[in-house]
């Protein structure tokens, strides 16, 4: 008798909607007018990006952002050679963990670069319509 | 508010969006090739020549239908294969007025569990072989009144040739009537 | 089955609870609604942080927040981070299972405080809708061909159980409008229903009959927390700790379709369990308070019979009669259970552990129930008619 090995099935779950927080919105609506910022805890001082209504060390609430001079230093990059799907890219594209003087955690971003370096200075690159999102940054250049 | 505990909860409710959010379409499908395994292997392959087959411990007395290759009570590997007869009677039927993702049915439909029959043997109501599948031939008011309920049915085959190896190569389980 | 050797090194008490509220869409991300349970947890016992030697997290499906590893990505929120951090997960009886887990980490004398939360964000699954996720939970081969509803499974085991014991829609629609009343006194409720009648529960949406749109819970965003510690490290930080007195928990086959699903089976044991731990032989009597795990009305019934809080198709007739009644003899969800408080899978398990560790404390308020409360009982319930846990809790 043969049997029968496979059973396929697609999983049609179209979309997920995910919300950023209090704290988080009101970030994502200062990257939307072209702002970056960074949230304070009021106990430790500790400067968080991206945001969060809590702190993680002391548990204390979190409301308040402030502005971050928007020029950041890769941390660690890494270049990508193929898309999602194994092919070739067109165009390599470096992928850098950009993080900010004073500032816990960082963005992962990409920076337009034929010369990557950990250490180097970048600013972001804004798109001219934003929509409260981390692509509102197009990218990050060399400063 | 009622002076009890928790006291003053929070959380910020919301009905329409009108923030940033992310909406993270699932691009692609996720698509999956699930391995039928051994029992179930040679069920299907069972269900595409017409007939369903289950595995039996002689440790216990179980029959399983579905099969599996294990009895998981006496933990061992089964003694062998039977063929269930593709009728029994129906131990719990509802009727369904809304599809897998909750959009309203035009007709609703019947489904339920059948404890299938299998020559020689007999089964109490605590373990006994048993399929889901849609009951075909009982009207709303067969279900609302629960005269379904034991009542006998027997399966409803695709053509041969149009049988995949499926369970739906069983359209339904048809409502015997005397 | 023989005794359990029940040789513990400590025993545990619960010395703090918090919850958000109950909502079906909430702004706070997973992390802050984890963050909002338990800082209010770690606030009513008076302790902070940095008190805290170890986490457990208990969360439902990855798939409703739409996020991996979703005990990892609770964790902050959950005050994890470099401490001995877990996640439980027994499908809907998991928000039970996280107090339950939590107590052998301080019984075993491994952490003398520890943190326990519970949270859910269904609302992420908005597209086409949150029930969609439930699909997998069929079995893939013999069951989801059929295109099943998740309502389906429910809806043949109520059908079921009304058959097996005579029960009218009427009765157990009584369920529904008890919760969702008692549910008015409770600040994180979200379906606070106070003129319901039974009536409502049987004119609303007819989905898979017999399950009407109001016999059902609602799809909500929550957290919960509690805190557990050591007898010395209680009897530190309150003079009302809450004791943990027993916990059960059980397996069932995954294979339904081979089972009578007019009695739950993975109740009974799991409670079997429970007792024995906690010296309790006459349940009826012994226990003060019950929250059984209420995602449907029947469920209520149904759960009551597997605790051994009504015989056998009895929860109806003490339904009837009142005894479930926050005034009565045997109060029965007064919460407001999942019917009226929400349903964030684990945080609404969990909440109910909450609700009996206010009730043992005299903490409830309005929802306080009429009797003296020396012991009280939370359950939940999960995946294929599978799995339960059950906590006694007492002075
Ligand atoms: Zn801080
Ligand atoms: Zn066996």
């Amino acid at each position: 008798m043969r049997r029968i090995k496979h059973f396929p099935e697609v999983m049609e779950i179209e979309a997920y909607i995910y919300t950023a927080g209090p704290v988080g919105t009101k970030w994502l609506e200062a990257l939307r007018a072209g702002r970056l910022t960074a949230a304070r805890c009021p106990k430790c001082g500790r400067l968080f990006m991206p945001p969060k209504m809590f702190c993680p060390y002391d548990f204390e609430e979190v409301k308040e952002l402030r502005e971050v001079e928007p020029v950041g230093v890769v941390e660690t990059y890494t270049v990508v050679e193929r898309d999602f799907y194994g092919e070739p890219l067109r165009e390599r594209k470096v992928l850098a963990f950009i993080k900010f003087p004073g500032v816990e955690g960082g963005l992962i971003h990409y920076v337009k670069t034929d010369n990557p370096q950990m250490g180097m200075r970048v600013r972001p690159r804004w798109r001219a319509e934003r929509r409260g999102l981390v692509t509102d940054i197009e990218y990050f250049e060399e400063v | 508010m009622s002076g009890g505990k928790p006291i003053n909860p929070r959380g910020t409710k919301y009905e329409k969006v009108e923030f940033p959010v992310f909406e993270f379409p699932v691009v692609g499908k996720a698509r999956y090739s699930y391995t039928t395994g051994e029992a179930l292997g040679r069920f299907l392959a069972g269900l595409k020549e017409g007939k369903i087959l289950g595995t039996y411990c002689a440790g216990c007395g179980r029959v399983f239908v579905p099969p599996r290759i294990y009895c998981s009570y006496c933990f061992k590997e089964v003694d062998g294969w039977l063929e269930a007869k593709d009728e029994g009677v129906v131990v719990t039927a509802v009727m369904s007025y809304i599809s897998a993702t909750r959009a309203r049915l035009e007709r609703p439909v019947a489904v339920g569990v059948i404890k299938l029959d299998v020559p020689g043997r007999q089964f109490d109501d605590h373990f006994f072989p048993g399929i889901m599948h849609y009951i075909c031939g009982a009207t709303e008011d067969d279900v609302k009144s629960m005269r379904i309920f034991g009542a006998r049915v027997k399966a409803k085959w695709k053509r041969p040739e149009q049988r995949t190896g499926s369970i739906t190569d069983i359209e339904c389980f048809e409502v015997v009537r005397p | 089955m023989t005794n359990r050797n029940l040789n513990f090194k400590h025993r545990v008490a619960v010395v703090g609870a918090g919850l958000t509220l109950f909502r079906s869409r909430m702004l706070e991300t997973p992390q802050e609604l984890a963050w909002l349970a338990a800082k209010q947890a770690l606030d009513e016992a008076g302790l902070t942080l940095k008190d805290i030697d170890c986490v457990v997290i208990g969360s439902a499906p990855d798939a409703f927040d739409g996020v991996h590893m979703k005990g990892e990505y609770l964790a902050e929120g959950a005050g994890g981070i470099h401490k001995p951090t877990i996640r439980v997960f027994v499908g809907g009886a998991t928000g039970v299972f996280v107090p339950i887990a939590a107590w052998w980490h301080v019984a075993s004398g491994l952490c003398k405080r520890v943190l326990a939360v519970a949270e859910e964000k269904m609302s992420h699954a908005a597209k086409p809708h949150t029930q969609y996720v439930f699909r997998y939970i069929w079995d893939p081969v013999v069951e989801k061909p059929l295109n099943p509803n998740l309502i389906w499974i429910f809806a043949m085991e109520m059908h079921r159980y009304m058959h097996k014991c005579g029960v009218k829609k009427e009765d157990i629609a009584l369920v529904s409008v008890k919760n969702k009343r008692n549910a008015c006194g409770h600040p994180s409720a979200q379906l606070c229903m106070p003129n319901i009648t039974v009536d409502d529960v049987l004119k609303s949406e007819v989905l898979v009959w017999p399950v009407q749109l109001l016999d059902i819970s609602p799809t909500s965003d929550g957290a919960a927390a509690v805190v557990l510690a050591s007898e010395e490290e209680a009897r530190r930080i309150t003079d009302t700790p809450v004791w943990i007195k027993g916990i059960g928990w059980t397996l069932d086959t995954t294979h339904w379709t081979n089972r009578d699903l007019a009695y739950p089976e993975y109740v009974r044991r799991a409670a079997e369990m429970a007792y024995r731990m906690a010296g309790i032989d006459n349940p009826r009597k012994q226990i003060d308070v019950a929250e059984p795990y209420d995602p449907f009305d029947y469920k209520e019934l149904h759960h009551m019979e597997g605790l051994g809080l009504a015989k056998k198709c009895e929860a109806p007739i003490l339904t009837r009669e009142g005894v479930t009644q926050r005034d009565g003899d045997l109060p029965i969800n007064p919460s407001g259970g999942l019917l009226g408080v929400g349903n964030p899978i684990a945080a609404a398990g969990l909440m109910k552990v909450a609700e009996i560790f206010w009730q043992v404390r005299g903490e409830a308020g309005e929802r306080q129930v009429k009797k003296p409360v020396y012991t009280g009982l939370a359950q939940a319930w999960g995946d294929l008619m599978q799995a339960g846990t059950v906590i006694v809790m007492g002075i």
